[in-house]
This record gives structure tokens, sequence and C-alpha cells, in this order.
């Protein structure tokens, strides 16, 4: 047959630009991957995808944790919580504080910050931070961090009160009988019956992992007895080298099955550093999680992301996560990105 | 073709939108509208252009030429968790000629049918495994459908025919050379060069019809499996120049992917005619779906580059290949039903026939062949049923005739619960209709 020239509409290959393929209006979970936000879709002058950048009043802005202020997915106010260091500390120094700013269309940050949080207690060592923030009953925000004894919880009252950290850690390695390192970056979540699930950073016998704790009332944690998640050292995995600082968030499937989403920081075997994801059911028994196997936010270079906090609205997630300024440049920033990659996102406010 | 035209024709493919195409028309909603009017279901009953299709024995079942030309506009309105999934309209043109005589006194006939779509002739997709279509149905309006056959009646009660049908399929091959400089990109000398054919893929087809009394008939009609396949090779071969620096990079891509498959179907067809104006029909399809191979594209790129180490730019490792799942498509038995009726009070005063006007009815079931995604594939699909009617004009002087047709399909509810909690697509349910309307005049020559 006859021979012609012409360019092919070959859209989705794996291989090729992303667009649009398949059908109009698919179905998702908006769990997943994100793409980050570009020049338009953020607002208070922020340079997109920076949701935080050095230009904030707080030394080395880091480590999310989002709040949806009223627990209501079609409104997209929230408030963000951080960990910061030291003013003119070192961008390797440990931070020492929790900070909240908020954001009235959920992502673009006022340009202040306050204090919430500082080293009181002597279990707390020099370093605090890696908050996970929940809504308790009556509004009261349960804040959850990593210090140098383990994991530490702080109450308020209410959204606008200061934060009391209690006289001893919620959870530590010697609460969690495989962990052969301390825990660290906490990720809690409340689940739809009102009981929590603590989600935190360790080693089973050197290797990475996660294992969660279990409570009623967001006070008492138990550990649930083994890892949910451990580096595979498979290769080709995402996680095969490392798995931690997981966050976790609920989700109810169009069917109305309801979802726990753990996202977490992975690292293959090559050091490539991503954002990852694993789930379950939670009317499946045990705590086990299914890994996703594919990254959710995997900037190009050596970004290294990490921390990443998950935020769900009525048609689309936000991620936030904390990643290097640069390739060369090791200063932190936050970036937001958004699920599903193809949505039009509301007016940022103010612009 | 002259290559303007195909050009043409190509860029129309290349720029529409990105859809598969699993199929042809003929089979999703019928060829010509006698027979799109009956379900189908006319394998023991054809003797007109659309034997081509249905059953190649009946080209030779009548003498004379019979041209037939229609056109056909099939509406989708598919839809997942209650939103409309953008499922193009399906239309085009058919055309074929059925035409018998004796030849050295032996009945022998031949028949040329197509379909063209009206909206190019092909469009290509190649999509990831996870990403929802509707399998069946997602756009078969970009393959152009040729057929060819030969029949022959060695005896007035049986008629054999057989021939070739043809589908489009194409392979390319891109390339890219030069140097592009990314501050100043006017100043970029790039040369282009994409190169690709239109060839064709063929399977078989073969229909018997025996005529066991002047009241009944039984067909059986075989239709090969056909792959269409898509090839596409591209190499990029330039330096970049980025404020200075000098970048050489070499790309290469390969990738693969069945763009369509047509599965092998076995179809036993009967027709009884109680009263000489009523055809009863019935056909039963056998259609191979079992043997359905995954389209998703098989990729292989490579990318190497001489980054400055100054430079921020990390390259992407060597691409992974998609670990293919398997399927498990079910065969498949399609139940069809049609009628006939010729209306009476058309004739003239002597009692020859002024008109014909027959009325027709017809009936499918086709049970989906894909089975429920609960994995990492979203091949969406159901149950199908449709229900058709139509009506004819025939004018004897004139030996021609016009045929109209509706179909209305239906496919129900169905529920997909993933087994995975961190699945990416999640929950869904699809559902959703179909209307097909077409018109098909038709001339006999003697």
């Amino acid at each position: 047959m006859k021979r012609a020239l012409l360019l092919i509409g070959l859209s989705a290959c794996a291989t090729l630009a992303d667009g649009t393929p398949g059908l109009e209006n698919p179905p998702g979970s908006r769990a997943g991957p994100f793409r980050p936000l570009s020049v338009g879709e953020l607002g208070q002058g922020r340079v997109p995808p920076n949701a935080i950048s050095s230009a904030d009043p707080e030394t080395f802005m880091r480590d999310p944790s989002i709040v949806d202020v009223d627990e209501d997915p079609a409104t997209l106010a929230i408030e963000g919580y951080f960990a910061a260091s030291e003013e003119d500390a070192e961008v390797d120094a440990p931070p020492v504080k929790i900070v909240r700013t908020t954001a009235v269309d959920g992502r673009s940050f006022e340009r202040t910050a306050e204090v919430v949080l500082e080293i009181t207690r002597d279990w707390e060592g020099d370093r605090l931070g890696a908050p996970s923030v929940v809504i308790g009953d009556a509004d009261e925000r349960l804040l959850f961090y990593a210090a140098e004894g383990g994991i530490g919880l702080a109450r308020a009252a209410s959204p606008g009160d200061a934060f009391d950290s209690a006289e001893a850690p919620v959870l530590t390695r010697t609460d969690v009988s495989w962990a052969s390192r301390q825990l660290s970056s906490p990720g809690a979540v409340r689940l739809f019956d009102g009981s929590f699930r603590l989600y935190f950073e360790t080693e089973e016998n050197g290797v990475p992992a996660i294992g969660v704790a279990t409570s009623n009332d967001g006070v008492t944690f138990a550990d649930s007895g083994a890892p949910v998640l451990r580096a595979t050292g498979r290769d080709g995995d995402v996680d095969a080298a490392y798995v931690g600082s997981p966050q976790a968030v609920t989700a109810v499937s169009s069917e109305g099955r309801e979802i726990v989403y753990v996202y977490f920081t992975a690292r293959n075997e090559a050091e490539k550093q991503s954002i990852a994801m694993a789930a379950r059911f939670i009317e499946d028994a045990g705590e086990g999680l299914s890994r996703s196997g594919s990254s959710m936010y995997s900037p190009s270079g050596s970004l290294e992301p990490r921390e990443p906090c998950v935020v769900r609205f009525d048609s689309f997630s936000l991620l936030f996560a904390t990643q290097r300024t640069a390739k060369n440049t090791p200063d932190p920033v936050v970036v937001v990105a958004v699920s599903p990659g193809g949505i039009e996102l509301p007016a940022p406010e103010p612009k | 073709m002259k290559p303007a035209i195909l050009l043409s024709f190509a860029l129309v493919a290349s720029f529409g939108p990105s859809r598969r195409a699993e199929a042809h028309e003929p089979w999703t909603y019928g060829y010509g509208s006698r027979a799109a009017s009956m379900g189908g279901a006319v394998a023991a009953d054809v003797n007109d252009f659309s034997a081509n299709y249905y059953n190649p024995a009946g080209i030779v079942d009548d003498e004379g030429i019979r041209i037939g030309v229609g056109y056909f506009w099939a509406e989708n309105n598919l839809r997942i968790n209650g939103q409309d999934s953008g499922v193009k309209s399906s239309h085009g043109v058919t055309f074929g000629i059925a035409a018998s005589g004796k030849v050295f006194g032996f009945p022998i006939g031949l028949g040329i049918a197509t379909h063209i779509p009206d909206e190019g002739l092909s469009r290509l997709t190649a999509l990831r495994q996870e990403i929802p279509r509707w399998e069946l149905y997602d756009n078969r309006s970009s393959v152009i459908y040729l057929a060819a056959n030969l029949a022959i009646r060695p005896w007035d009660f049986l008629e054999i025919g057989g021939g070739m049908s043809f589908l489009a399929a194409t392979r390319g091959r891109f390339e890219i050379t030069g140097a592009a400089d990314l501050l100043h990109p006017y100043d970029s000398e790039l040369r282009h060069e994409v190169d690709v054919d239109l060839t064709s893929v063929r399977y078989p087809q073969a229909g018997v019809l025996l005529h066991l009394a002047k009241a009944a008939s039984l067909a059986l009609v075989y239709r090969g499996q056909t792959n269409l396949d898509l090839q596409l090779d591209g190499n990029i071969d330039a330096t970049i120049n980025a404020a200075g620096i000098e970048v050489p990079l070499a790309y290469e891509l390969q990738a693969r992917t069945v763009q369509a498959f047509l599965p092998q179907q076995l179809v036993v067809g009967t027709s009884w005619r109680p009263h000489h104006s009523l055809h009863v029909n019935a056909d039963l399809t056998w259609v191979n779906w079992s043997a359905y191979q995954n389209p998703t594209a098989k990729t292989i790129a490579k990318l190497e580059a001489e980054v400055p180490p100054e430079f921020p730019v990390e390259l992407p490792g060597e691409l992974r290949q998609t670990e293919l799942e398997e399927l498990y498509f079910s065969d498949r038995i399609v139940p069809r039903v049609g009628i006939e009726w010729y209306l009476p009070g058309f004739d003239d005063k002597d009692g020859a026939p002024l008109l014909r006007v027959p009325v027709r009815a017809g009936f499918v079931y086709e049970k989906s062949p894909v089975p429920p995604q609960t994995g990492t594939t979203n091949l969406v699909d159901g149950d199908r049923w449709t229900g058709s009617i139509g009506f004819g004009v025939e004018i004897p002087v004139a030996r021609v005739s016009l045929d109209v047709h509706g179909a209305v399909s239906g496919l129900p509810e169905r529920i997909t619960l993933k087994k995975s909690a961190a699945n990416l697509v999640g929950d869904y349910r699809s559902e959703g209709e179909m209307v097909n309307i077409g018109t098909t005049l038709k001339g006999l020559f003697k």
C-alpha cells in the first residue's frame, strides 16, 4: 500500500509526553499520582510548586502536616503545621519547634506563621519536629511529633489555643518489640469509627520499616505487633532500599468502601527517592497494607522528596512534601502537587 | 490512492480524538439497514450486498447485480460513575456489490463490500493497561473494512462462498536530527522525518447456505481472527545548546501494540418462511474472545546524553518494561433473532405489487467477555442487549428499494470493586446506551 508522510497520534505510550489519553471523566481514586502545581495555580505571590520556601519567616519550614479546618472536603480552608529550625541555623540542624500557618484555598499559605510548640520536656532532647495533626472530639487538635525520646503528643483544646505537650512520649522504641531503632516521623489519622492509627518510622533488624500503633482515645497507643511496610530489597521496586516518614489519610471509595491511604518516603536501589503509597480497606482484618508499587510523586533530579502529607477535597487531592530547593541546593522547600493531574484547580486566593 | 489524499486522511486520523479500536462497525452496529433492523440474524436469509459480511454464500442466492449504498450514525452514551465517558459517535458510509450469473451454465457470484468511516481512515492510540477505556466500543470508527468474496451454487439447494476481509494497519517511524538551542529556539536547526505505512491485514471468511425446503434455510459462516498491529520506531539524534553548554542527546523508541483484535467467529443461522410474506430468523454466534491479547504497548526506550556535571538535570534510567496482565476474556455465544413481514395492501387491481413494504425487528444479547476488572487493568465493558426495528420501501418496477433502521442498545450497570485499596483507579460502576440509525439504498440490475 502506498506510503505517506504524517504525524502519528500515538498519544499515551508510557514513554511519550503526558496527555489526556483514554476516556473523558475517567474514574479515579484521587490517591495519585500527583503533578506539581504550575504557574497560576498558587497564590500569595509564591512560585509554584513551592508552597513554603526560604522566603517564609521561620527558618527552614519543612515536614508539613495539613489539616482540613472544618473536615469538610467541599471547602478548601486548611491549617498547615511545619517543623522549623532555630534562627540562623545551618541547613542540616535539627528542627526545634512546630509552627502553624493557614491557607484559605487549600494551598497558598499566609506568609506569617506562629510558633505553636517548642522544646519544653527533658525527653524531647534537642530536637522536635515531624508534626502530624489530627482533629479530635470537640475540634481539639492533637499534635503528634518526633523528638529524641520517641513520639510525643501535644494537645490544644481549639484551633487557636496553645499546645500543651505531654510529660512523657506516647510511643517509644520500648513499646514496639520488633523495632531496632528509635521511632520517628509519626503519621496519625483518625478513622471513621473514631479510633486512631499512629504510623511511625523505625527499623526492623536494620531494615527500614513502618509500623502502626492503634488507640481508641488518641492518647494511649498499642503497637500492632509487626511492621506494616518494610524496604523490599527487590530490584525495580520504588521502595527497595528505604521506607519512612509515613502520613495517613482516610477516604471512601465511590462504592462506599472506607480506605486508609498511607503515603511515605521511598527509595529504590539506585538511591532515587520518591513518594510512594500503600493502603488498606478499613473493613479488612488486620493492619496490613497493599503497596501501590509505583511512585505517587517523583520529581526529576535529585530533589529527594520526603515527609509527604495529603489532604483530600471533593474533586482533587493535594500532596505536600519537603524536598531540596534544587539538585545542588540542600535548603528545604515544601512543594505542593495535585491529583488528578488533569484537573483545573479553583483560582488561588489571594493571587 | 494518491499520496495527497492519503495524507489528508492521515492527518485527520492523527489529529482526531485519541481512542482505541477493537474491531469494526459492521460487527458492532450491523451492515446495511435490512440486517441491522433484524438484529443481524440474517446468515441464512441474505442475498444483497450485505452477504459479503453476513454470509458470502448469499451472493449467489439471487441473480443480477445488486448494489447497495448506505449511511449509519451510532451515538454512544457510555458512563462511568454517572459521568459521560466521551466515547465518540460512530458513523460512516457502507457500499457493496453482489453480482451473480452463470459461467458455462454454472451459477457463480462475486461480491465486494466496504465500510468507510467518515472521520478518518485510521486513528491509533496506545494506552497504558491501567487507563480506563470501554474496551469493546471505544472508537471502532477508526478502521476501514473491506471484503471481497466469491460464491458458487453447485446444486440448487446449496450455496458456498468465501473470501477475504481487509483492515487497515499502520507502521511508522520518526526521526529528528540536528541542533536545538534552548535559549533561542528559533535558532534551532532540527530536521524531522516521519514515515508511516498504511498496510493491511487480512482474515478469511466462508459461508454455506443450505436450502432445506422452500420455507427453510440453514447457514454456517466462519470469520477468521485477525490482529491489527501498531508499530512505531523513533530516533532523536540531536545536540542541545543550553546557555553555551552543548549536550549531545540520543533517544531511541520502539513501540509495539495490538491496536485492534477481531476474534474468530462461527455462526449457525436458520431462516423459516412459513408464509411468503414472513421471514423468521435466528442465529447463534460463537465468538472466540478467549484469544484476546493484552493490547498494551510494549515499549523499549533508551535515552543517552552527556550531561555536564554543573547542569541541573538528571537523566531517567532505562524505561522498565511493563508487565502485561493476563486478561482472561471468555468466549461467548451471541443469540440473534430477527423477523421480517411484508405488509399487505400495496398491490394494483390485477394483484401485481406496486410497492412492497417490509417491516422488520430484531434482538441481540451479547454477554460481556470481559472478566471483572478487580486488578490493574480497567477494560470497562458490560452485557449488551440490542433491540432494533426498521422498514423498507421496494418499488418492483424500478427495482430499487430504500431501507431504514433504528436500534437501541443497553449496557446495564456493572459494578467494579478493586481487590487492592491502593489501586489508583478505585471502585466504579459503568453503564450506558447506544442508539444507531441508518438507511440503505439498493438497486437491482438484471
